[in-house]
């Protein structure tokens, strides 16, 4: 449930130069899978929808009930300060680009081109990653789709969470 | 808009000084840029409560994201959406900020207006028989190992121990100052704003004289900058008011936390959310000490907490019923070389960083070990600590993984819901932003009075402490009107 931060993504020397290599290189080597969303887009552009729903499946591993993860997300992050959202778009944006993954010992497609299991790895690997950068960008991915996800009311049974007692709460208040 | 008083900011400093002042004949306007909200609004859903109730809609963090931090943002501040735990100031630390920075703050100065706080907001002690199992699980760990534990005191009135105290009270059993001294000053004439962000304070000649924003300029005699750590040196910041260390030694009580699973369902999202503490910790002499208490366990802050991704991290939340979640926060500020955090602007808005030190590692490893044994003394099936890659401790022996696990920012979870300090008070104007009675040191109509001034961290949960200390410091406000 985070952004990110331009701030942080040009702290490093690391940082700087996997930004300039994001945007040399446009479309580098192949593009983004499109993917459809069901809801008119507030903050997403296509591609960026595209990317994050299918970093969203893999944080969630297409879990049940689907809640429309990026969705949601598209929603949160529609009043997010002009800021951090260009550094949630760059953030997408060198996530999904095929010659940076593949720089960093990845397949050489983008991300949404990938298998579920080279996925995997690439969340794993900036997960884990030297590269605070890496890190950084792996949290704000992660900790958004687990919030969308977790906070949604019909995902609560999957957890053993009976949700608010609003029947206790009604006793009191409406006396 | 002219008045004797400004107060920026409606959390417990703000709400403290509006009170007393308004209560003493003068003019007040309370700006808040949160909103106004009710109990009718509170709808235990974190999906609401996090957006409409926090700084930056929940989102808030250090710049690098390594440390997630929950500040209440609405009328009433943090006191809306805390878990009501109270602490009085402890003495030791009273006596630390007196010898190093000439505060006038003693525990004989500030009792009468604990005493009174604690009247008006029915702080009571626990009673051991009314905590959940999560909180017990601490209290039932720390007496098994000998250490020191005890039930806390909280400011509630009929409180039905639903668990939702971060989201706003449903039942206004927690009294918030939203309920308490914001009423109590606008019963007496005080004028309150919300929605109305304080974007600068304009000096002119070494005083200020208005505060404006969008859509407003008040014109004060006096202006009291309550808007809490980190958005106060904010607003210090974007004026141009720029004397002294503004921004820098912003504390936090950087927080970890570990998931205890048991056999038994724990449901440690009902229940009052913290009703244990450990203080054994608090005065380590190898290195900074830390205190413990329980989190509420609710489905996406554990989703937060819990580490990894994909499969993993489903089959953690699937328990989550089960899990009894221990926090431990670290007490910073205490050791000369540490910087803490410092607060600076980006496009405006506050930008906090917070470098990680090996004084923190060290802090860290020993509290998540004390955490683990606690559990592990209590009877739970596995803990897992809050590093990126699992972590999953099930024995003594096993707590060799936490001295092994690399160390780094993002590669555990750590967490703040106590900030502090960042327009410190002392007598040394090189060191302080504010002097012992928490006047600016050269902006003389300004006070700052909320939690950016204490020099350190509590080692507490800090509410009581900024109402105190804000009831103590509106008789100098006062002074300044005459």
């Amino acid at each position: 449930m985070t952004g990110s931060r331009r701030g942080l993504l040009k702290k490093t020397l690391g940082g700087a130069v996997l930004l300039a290599a994001a945007g040399a290189v446009p479309l580098a080597l192949r593009r983004t899978r499109p993917r459809a969303a069901a809801a008119p887009l507030q903050f997403f552009t296509p591609a960026e929808y595209s990317i994050f729903a299918a970093v969203a499946d893999r944080v969630l591993t297409d879990a049940e009930p689907r809640v429309g993860v990026a969705e949601r997300a598209d929603a949160f992050l529609a009043p997010l300060p002009p800021a951090d959202a260009r550094d949630f778009r760059r953030l997408l944006a060198l996530f999904d680009n095929a010659l940076y993954g593949f720089l960093r010992g990845g397949p050489p497609r983008p991300f949404t081109q990938m298998s579920p299991d080279d996925q995997d790895d690439q969340l794993a690997r900036w997960q884990t990653s030297r590269f605070p950068i890496e890190r950084t960008g792996y949290q704000a991915m992660k900790r958004l789709a687990a919030a969308m996800y977790f906070s949604d009311p019909r995902t609560y049974a999957g957890v053993g969470y009976p949700g608010p007692p609003y029947e206790l709460i009604k006793s009191v208040t409406t006396k | 808009m002219k008045t004797d008083v400004c107060v920026i900011g409606s959390g417990p400093g703000g709400a403290m000084v509006a009170s007393r002042l308004a209560a003493a004949g003068a003019k007040v306007v309370i700006l808040e840029e949160g909103g106004l909200h009710t109990r009718a609004e509170f709808d235990m859903q974190e999906a609401t409560a996090y957006p409409r109730l926090y700084q930056e809609r929940g989102n808030r963090a250090t710049a690098d994201l390594s440390i997630a931090i929950l500040q209440g943002r609405a009328v009433g501040g943090g006191t809306v959406v805390n878990w009501t735990t109270s602490f009085r100031t402890p003495d030791h630390v009273l006596e630390h900020w007196q010898k190093t920075e000439g505060s006038e703050l003693t525990p004989a100065v500030l009792a009468p207006h604990f005493a009174e706080v604690e009247q008006r907001l029915n702080v009571q002690k626990v009673d051991l028989d009314d905590t959940n199992a999560n909180n017990r699980a601490v209290w039932d760990g720390c007496t098994k190992l000998g250490w020191q534990v005890d039930t806390t005191r909280r400011n509630v009135r009929g409180c039905l121990r639903t668990g939702y105290c971060g989201m706003g009270c449903p039942v206004d059993a927690k009294q918030s100052a939203a309920l308490t001294y914001l009423p109590d000053a606008v019963a007496r004439g005080a004028v309150l704003k919300p929605d109305s962000r304080a974007e600068r304070i304009a000096v002119r000649d070494g005083r200020a004289v208005a505060v404006e924003g969008r859509g407003f300029s008040i014109e004060p005699d006096v202006v009291v900058l309550s808007a809490g750590a980190i958005n106060s040196p904010a607003v210090l910041l974007r004026s141009g008011i720029l004397d002294g260390p503004v921004g820098r030694k912003t504390w936090l009580h950087p927080t970890i936390a570990v998931a205890a699973l048991y056999e038994q369902r724990i449901e440690g999202f009902y229940g009052a959310p913290q009703s244990v503490a450990s203080h054994h910790f608090a005065r380590r002499t190898e290195g900074a000490g830390f205190f413990i208490e329980a989190a509420p366990v609710h489905p996406m802050l554990a989703a937060l907490a819990t580490p990894g991704f994909g499969a993993p991290m489903r089959a953690q939340m699937a328990a989550m019923a089960n899990v009894a979640a221990t926090i431990a926060l670290m007490i910073d500020g205490f050791s000369d070389d540490e910087g803490g955090g410092t607060v600076t602007l980006r496009d405006g808005l506050p930008r906090l960083d917070y470098p990680f030190t090996d004084r923190m590692y060290e802090c860290f490893r020993a509290a998540m070990k004390a955490t683990c044994r606690l559990h592990l003394a209590n009877g739970a099936r596995e803990i897992h600590t809050s590093h990126t890659r699992d972590l999953r401790v099930t024995s003594e022996a096993d707590l060799r993984l936490i001295d092994e696990a690399p160390m780094g920012p993002n590669l555990f979870g750590v967490f703040s819901a106590h900030q502090m300090g960042g327009c410190r008070m002392g007598a040394d104007p090189g060191r302080s932003v504010v002097n012992p009675q928490l006047r600016h040191h050269a902006v003389k109509n300004l006070f700052v009075v909320d939690g950016s001034v204490f020099p350190t961290a509590l080692g507490v949960n800090p509410m009581e402490s900024i109402y105190g200390v804000a009831s103590w410091a509106s008789q100098h406000v006062q002074k300044a009107l005459s």
